[in-house]
């Protein structure tokens, strides 16, 4: 059963549609119809993410719990006592899969048949936790191959870095899997407890996505659903530490195997504080900025790339997670210190020259474009809308509020962020 | 249509952009380096947009169009290939219409690069030498890839299935601006070519639109070598070799006497799916969850080279049983040790991932370029009954031929 009749959320511009209701177990479900696409997905996800590592649910006791255990509680989640979910969607044609990010856990399968099969079973298995001491024994030796895979990855070790360079204690700055020691310390009872607070209904969103009837997917995930009565989830508080202003490290430096120096450049955002539209906003503002600066569009690049110093490869990119942001510019180069310098230098020119009317009316439409493109991809909007919905925004907004964005709204955002006082390198250099 | 320049069309009606690619094929061979540079040369500028940052700015305009250009290779075939893809104009706000302009623009970029007296500029073609070599030797910074790349050098030493997409450092050497603009003209000219486009379009509005594209070719496409015949393994050989590096990859190289044109073809790619493509595959489930060994493994066929892969990450330590273990489920399958649920699984998932390719312009433009190239039909649906139709004994039958050529072993150096 559902709490509420159905409501349609749409967008002309994206010419995109979504039905949403609250299940009775408080859950948000929401479809979107695709006509015409041979793919099916659905993604069952929760807001609960590696970052959130002390929290307290109805005033009891505060948890802490040792860094990597949303990422291990995804994995052990596949595992029934009979059968291996991955398996059993597998042998129904299925492609399943999930990821653990900062913020969230998500739960996926595409197929093209079989759907509702599918939808049932990928809310049932979530719903369905087995714990023992044995099967989360095991799951340390498959992780901490998985954490040895990602040592050797040098892009994700330089950006490990440069997250411990830019912050002092939040724990946005630790790997997602978290370490083999902080592993070994998970147990069942752990678990448990996590499972119980994060993967409340109310704390989590289904939605599906493909060429169906949206009554139907409402009736099956209901029937998928109602094996669960649910008391409400109440008050569920996350604790996070104060995080200076400043950098905690301006360099930070690794030895790999790799053929050539590496870098990114990290600027910490002042206190963001964002949510929802705002949020959006930020986050659309920030990239159009950081793409006039040092996109290949612009002399910047075309300068340090006739210089040798970089290649395609430079680029840059903003996220926030409310409390926190920042902005990360990074490539490929035989000298990064001098990269390093060329930035910084070009921040204090662009803040005394300003902004080009044109270059930011063309680069809007580069963005415009770059939205229709992704909105043919059912993963983009199902895992977007979820990922986005804990942040309180609806991604379907995000081209009115691209098209609100004026010159004047990236000036202002160039006074606060991307300061070379708050900023950090990280290289990774060839041993 | 002019010989050696094929036209593939699909009307889309879902999409809100559309998607143009050009491949120009040829062998693979030690002129890899050259022809990989080309594109890249191409992408510097053309002769109305001079500079990376006019092209650039091009494509901004143009609603974000995006433009490549690469290399890849398919079996032993070599392949460049350019794409843009571009918003429909039905999804613009301006109703202004880029359709037009967006062919013409790559057509400037395939056709009418920036030249200075009739060549690429020299700084140009060196940046990209440069760039490239960078290339060449940054693929040992993903160590999955690169001891994929290693395995197959090892065990297709003599043949051209084993050159690399980008060729070598050394091949770069002698190229300068002279020789790569020749090699640009000759590939303009003469190259065979093949063009999709899959669009919210009439066949009629495709091809008006496309004719800017087409221009250029003269006909008389220089011919290609035919594949080389599948080879049998002789006696299995092992490498080793070490790297500062923290989880040791595996790769093993099978010969499986198959090849696009053998009746086996599809009675092996299920074998290949029970034995290692999925989630309910024998690798995935035999060595990684019920024996721990690794955190990925899995298996994939080369078929217009006759070659089947198993690639997997393991903990050095435990080399002998993960090796033992893998080579078990080889065995297995050999030996008919296989469900015939394991068997409908397989059916099902790749009948479901076909079907889902439908929706992927990108993906369906690969397989139908690779397919083509291989002399093989091109029906999807066709390929999808095949595939249904495939017995339990053709399984067996396929994967009989298959034998261990070479096991690959990059391991972190200095331990035990």
């Amino acid at each position: 059963m559902y709490q509420s009749e159905p409501k349609v959320i749409s967008n002309a511009t994206l010419r995109e549609e979504v039905v949403s209701r609250i299940h009775e177990s408080g859950l948000p479900v929401f479809f979107c119809n695709k006509p015409g696409y041979q793919k099916r997905y659905a993604c069952f996800a929760t807001h609960f993410g590696s970052i959130d590592s002390s929290f307290r649910r109805r005033g009891s006791d505060v948890i802490e719990v040792p860094d990597g255990t949303a990422h291990f509680l995804e994995h052990k989640l596949f595992e029934g006592p009979e059968a291996n979910a991955f398996e059993e969607f597998s042998r129904n044609g299925a492609s399943p899969n999930a990821y653990t990010s900062s913020g969230a856990t998500n739960y996926l399968f595409s197929c093209n048949e079989n759907f509702f099969d599918n939808l049932k079973h990928l809310v049932r298995f979530v719903q369905k936790p087995w714990f023992t001491e044995e099967n989360v024994e095991k799951e340390k030796g498959i992780i901490g191959q998985e954490i040895r895979m990602y040592e050797d990855d040098p892009g994700w070790r330089m950006y490990i870095n440069l997250l411990e360079a830019l912050y002092h204690e939040h724990p946005v700055k630790k790997d997602i899997l978290g370490t083999v020691e902080s592993i070994s310390g998970i147990t069942p009872a752990l678990l448990d407890s996590c499972y119980q607070t994060f993967y409340h209904p109310e704390n989590m969103v289904l939605f599906g996505i493909g060429d169906e009837q949206p009554e139907r997917f409402f009736e099956a995930a209901d029937e998928a659903l109602l094996e669960r009565p649910q008391e409400p989830l109440g008050k569920l508080e996350r604790f996070f530490p104060e995080e200076p202003q400043e950098v905690a490290e301006k360099q930070t430096s690794a030895q790999m195997a790799v053929s050539m120096p590496r870098f990114l450049i990290g600027f910490k955002d002042v206190h963001p504080g964002l949510l929802g539209r705002e949020l959006l906003e930020s986050e659309l503002v920030t990239d159009i900025l950081l793409e006039i600066i040092f996109g290949q569009s612009g002399e910047f690049f075309s300068r340090l790339y006739e210089q040798d110093l970089i290649d395609d490869n430079f680029s840059g990119s903003y996220s926030c997670m409310q409390d926190i942001g920042h902005s990360i510019i990074g490539g490929e180069s035989r000298a990064p210190g001098e990269v390093e310098e060329a930035v910084l230098e070009e921040l204090r020119r662009v803040r005394s020259s300003g902004i080009d009317g044109t270059d930011f009316e063309r680069q809007k439409r580069a963005v415009f474009g770059g939205f229709m493109r992704q909105f043919n991809s059912l993963e983009f909007i199902a895992n977007n809308y979820c990922g986005y919905r804990f942040l309180g925004v609806d991604i379907f907004e995000i081209i009115d509020v691209l098209q609100g964005i004026t010159l004047e709204d990236l000036t202002r955002r160039l006074e606060t962020h991307l300061d070379p006082e708050r900023s950090t390198i990280s290289v990774v250099v060839p041993r | 249509m002019e010989p050696g320049l094929e036209l593939h069309l699909r009307q889309d009606v879902r999409r809100k952009t559309h998607r143009l690619q050009v491949s120009w094929v040829g062998d693979l061979d030690q002129n890899a380096a050259a022809r990989a540079l080309v594109p890249n040369c191409l992408l510097r500028g053309t002769t109305r947009d001079p500079s990376i940052v006019a092209v650039s700015r091009r494509s901004e305009e143009l609603w974000g169009a995006v433009l490549t250009g690469d290399v890849l290779k398919s079996g032993e075939v070599h392949v460049i290939q350019y794409t843009l893809e571009f918003v429909d104009d039905a999804y613009l706000p301006d109703r202004s219409g880029i359709l037009s302009d967006c062919t013409h623009f790559l057509s400037e970029v395939l056709a009418d690069p920036h030249l200075v007296e009739g060549r690429f500029p020299e700084e140009v073609v060196q940046q990209e030498k440069q760039k490239q070599r960078r290339l060449i030797e940054s693929l040992i910074n993903n160590k999955r890839s690169y001891a994929n790349f290693r395995c197959t050098q090892e065990a297709c030493s003599g043949e051209r299935f084993r050159l690399h997409e980008y060729g070598t450092v050394e091949e770069l050497e002698g190229i300068d601006a002279s020789s790569l603009t020749d090699l640009w003209r000759r590939l303009v000219a003469s190259s065979p070519k093949h063009v999709h486009f899959s669009g919210n379009l009439e066949t009629s509005a495709v091809l008006d639109a496309l004719a800017p594209v087409l221009q250029g070719h003269q006909g008389d496409p220089l011919p290609l070598k035919g594949p080389t015949a599948p080879r049998s393994a002789g006696d299995p050989r092992e490498v080793v070799e070490e790297m500062e590096v923290q989880q040791a990859d595996l790769v093993f190289c099978f010969r499986t006497e198959v090849n696009q044109s053998s009746e086996l073809l599809e009675p092996l790619v299920i074998a290949n799916g029970i034995l290692g493509v999925f989630a309910h595959s024998k690798l995935f489930l035999n060595v990684r969850e019920k024996a721990s060994l690794c955190y990925y493994v899995g298996s994939r066929l080369e078929n217009s080279v006759g070659l089947l892969f198993i690639s997997s990450g393991i903990d050095v330590a435990k080399y002998s049983l993960a090796k033992e273990k893998i080579l078990e489920q080889v065995e297995d399958l050999k030996a008919g040790h296989f469900t015939d649920d394991d068997l409908l699984a397989t059916q099902k998932s790749f009948d479901n991932h076909l079907r889902v390719l439908e929706d992927l312009p990108a993906a369906l433009m690969g397989i139908d370029l690779s397919w083509r190239l291989a002399g093989r039909q091109t029906d999807p649906v066709e390929y999808r009954k095949r595939l249904l139709a495939v017995t339990r004994d053709q399984v067996i039958e396929a994967v009989s031929h298959v034998e261990l050529d070479t096991a690959y072993l990059l391991r972190p150096a200095g331990r035990a």
